[in-house]
């Protein structure tokens, strides 16, 4: 017993036992069990996690070569675990009077352990797994109120757009496969190192690298491989949607981070200015396209696709610092991989507690608009005033975890752009602030009509106190953060040197 | 033996046709197997470039990897034919353009 809580695979195990379990047990106990075997389960596999980052269980581990429980893995499933635990909360309440709920908790659950599979995997046969596992399941979970018309068309919507971008990833690595013979993300780094811009196979991997990009771009809703993205989050379930908006494609941008900064670095002036063009055009359409939305569910979609773009920064910013050894040393490579695991980190918390207030006041499925929000500081405190913290997180307010990981990303920006070859590197900085400028707008909004004042009768939401503690826990994490980076930020650059311990 | 460089043009050509077949046909049902059609060329590519691989053990990674996604190809067509199966009962219809209360 001693010896499986201390392998570094026990959290995994855990989350998947306990999706099992829930979907097993789910003829035999009542739902309110189900709930509270979903929330211990996630409550477990925190403190294993809590124990691999602190320490006393020794990380990394390797397992067969294919799978490492390094800190970068154990961060990263610590956010999804942190959105899972946000996520299934309010569900409880949520799904209250609809049939089936133990798969619901099992999919979800097994989505989570998907996410958790791909931030450990070293191989990309794990990767796979872990990327078809957590598409499966949540795209699943979106059809699980299978007589909703909305609901089942955003399923649709999202299988297709899951099935085909892992069709289009898999086709590049059978490339990548065919001009190395390896499958090992740390092998892959080596062995492509050969393939120069005059070799007979730079095309090929040229070819790869390309599909690779498209596929994964529609993974995490990248522009111009995101116009799935508000279809599905407006018609999924509205925790399910926190969950795809701040788990899944979290899950799809350390996928990212394995591949691009390990596998393909190599390739890394080929692929820095792409990902530079994507970063500067997800983040304005993103934005931009918020401002019209009616819809918060579909306006938080929209911001989310924003952010992405944010996080996106940190990958021409390494390509910079890689090789580089001028005033900054190796510092600017950690620096620029740990603030964008930071910006997911405060994202990931930020928007699954915003998506999650949207969930208790949802009254149909496509959610509350803006004009639902007037007056709802007078009937309801914790729901608007989390709200609005969570919207000023996420717009980058001083004081808060948006601003601290926000102003990471665009210093590293700015600190990389004095780099020979990479000076448009300031233009992501400037992007970045032009369109928080720009996202004020619509966070505002929603703000301001929160506190208007109105004639008509507020509806005062019922929330039950699973719903509260998910709102406290996510208004706590926004806020300490915010107050005290110090040991955030430590614990990311701990995840970045393990990153790049993979090189 | 078949050289690696024809069965790499048959199975990039099968690519092309998923890709095509994902982004033209209006059926669902047609672009899930377009899209089987995707995994498959992918597949071909594992098996034929183990086949050149230097080791025995590099060898068996493409040959695993192709058995493995052959696994979750049934897995996500289970998952897809199912969700078509609901769509079918709640819209009437699997066409990808009818279906279209939110809009793209």
């Amino acid at each position: 017993m001693i010896q499986f809580f201390a392998s570094g695979m026990s959290p995994l195990v855990v989350m998947i036992a306990g999706a099992v379990l829930a979907a097993a047990l789910s003829f035999y106990v009542s739902n309110r069990v189900l709930g509270w075997l979903s929330v211990v389960t996630m409550l477990i596999t925190f403190i294993l996690l809590f124990m691999i980052i602190g320490g006393e269980i020794p990380n990394p581990q390797t397992f067969g070569n294919v799978m490492v429980e390094d800190d970068f893995a154990a961060v990263f499933q610590l956010i999804f675990l942190s959105v899972g635990l946000i996520t299934v909360l309010p569900s409880v309440k949520y799904i209250e009077g609809d049939r089936n709920q133990g798969e619901y908790y099992s999919l979800l659950m097994l989505s989570v352990a998907g996410m958790m599979v791909i931030s450990a995997s070293t191989d990309l046969i794990t990767l796979f797994v872990g990327i078809a596992l957590t598409a499966l399941a949540s795209s699943s979970i979106v059809a699980f109120r299978k007589k909703d018309r909305i609901a089942v068309e955003a399923a649709m919507k999202f299988y297709i757009i899951s099935a085909l971008s892992a069709g289009l990833a898999l086709y590049g690595i059978s490339l990548l496969y065919g001009l190395t013979h390896t499958l090992q993300i740390s092998a892959l780094a080596s062995s492509l190192q050969g393939i120069s811009p005059s070799s007979p196979s730079f095309p090929t991997a040229m070819v790869a690298l390309v599909l690779i990009i498209a596929g994964f771009g529609f993974e995490i809703a990248m522009v111009p491989f995101h116009m799935w993205a508000p279809d599905v989050y407006e018609g999924a379930p509205t925790p399910v949607s926190g969950l795809l908006s701040s788990g899944s494609k979290k899950a799809g941008l350390a996928a990212i981070l394995k591949l691009f900064v390990v596998a393909l670095i190599a390739f890394r002036t080929e692929w820095a200015p792409v990902f530079g063009a994507l970063a500067i055009l997800t983040m304005t359409v993103g934005n931009i396209a918020a401002l019209q939305q009616k819809s918060v569910k579909r306006m938080l979609a929209y911001s989310s696709i924003g952010q992405a773009g944010y996080m996106l920064i940190a990958l021409p910013v390494f390509a910079a610092a890689f090789g580089y050894h001028g005033i900054y040393g190796a510092n600017l490579q950690v620096f620029s991989i740990s603030s964008g695991i930071f910006q997911i980190l405060t994202h990931a918390i930020a928007s699954s507690g915003a998506f999650m207030v949207v969930a208790i006041m949802a009254t149909n499925v496509s959610g509350p608009t803006v004009d639902e929000f007037r007056g709802l500081f007078r009937n309801n405190r914790l729901l608007s005033l989390s709200f609005t913290l969570y919207l000023l997180s996420l717009l980058g307010i001083p004081l808060l975890a948006g601003f601290d990981s926000k102003l990471l990303i665009f210093s590293s920006a700015v600190g990389g752009s004095i780099i020979q070859g990479y000076s448009w590197l300031i233009w992501l900085a400037i992007a970045g602030v032009l369109n928080s400028a720009v996202s004020l707008i619509y966070y505002v909004r929603v703000i301001k009509e929160m506190f208007s004042d109105t004639e008509s009768p507020v509806t005062k939401y019922r929330m039950t106190g699973f719903a509260q503690l998910s709102l406290w826990i996510a208004t706590v994490a926004t806020v300490a953060i915010g107050l005290y980076p110090g040991p955030v930020i430590s614990i990311c650059n701990g995840a970045a040197r393990a990153l790049l311990a993979l090189l | 033996m078949i050289p690696v460089l024809d069965v790499t043009i048959f199975s990039a050509a099968l690519f092309s046709v998923g890709v095509f077949g994902v982004l033209y046909r209006r059926n669902a049902i047609m672009v899930l197997l377009s899209i089987e059609l995707m995994l498959n060329a992918a597949n071909i590519n594992f098996v034929v470039f183990s086949g050149t691989a230097p080791t025995s053990a590099a060898s068996a990674d493409g040959q695993v990897y192709a058995l493995i996604s052959i696994a979750i190809a049934a897995a996500e067509i289970a998952v897809g034919l199912a969700i078509l199966l609901v769509l079918w009962k709640t819209s009437d219809t699997v066409e990808v353009n009818e279906v279209a209360t939110l809009r793209w």
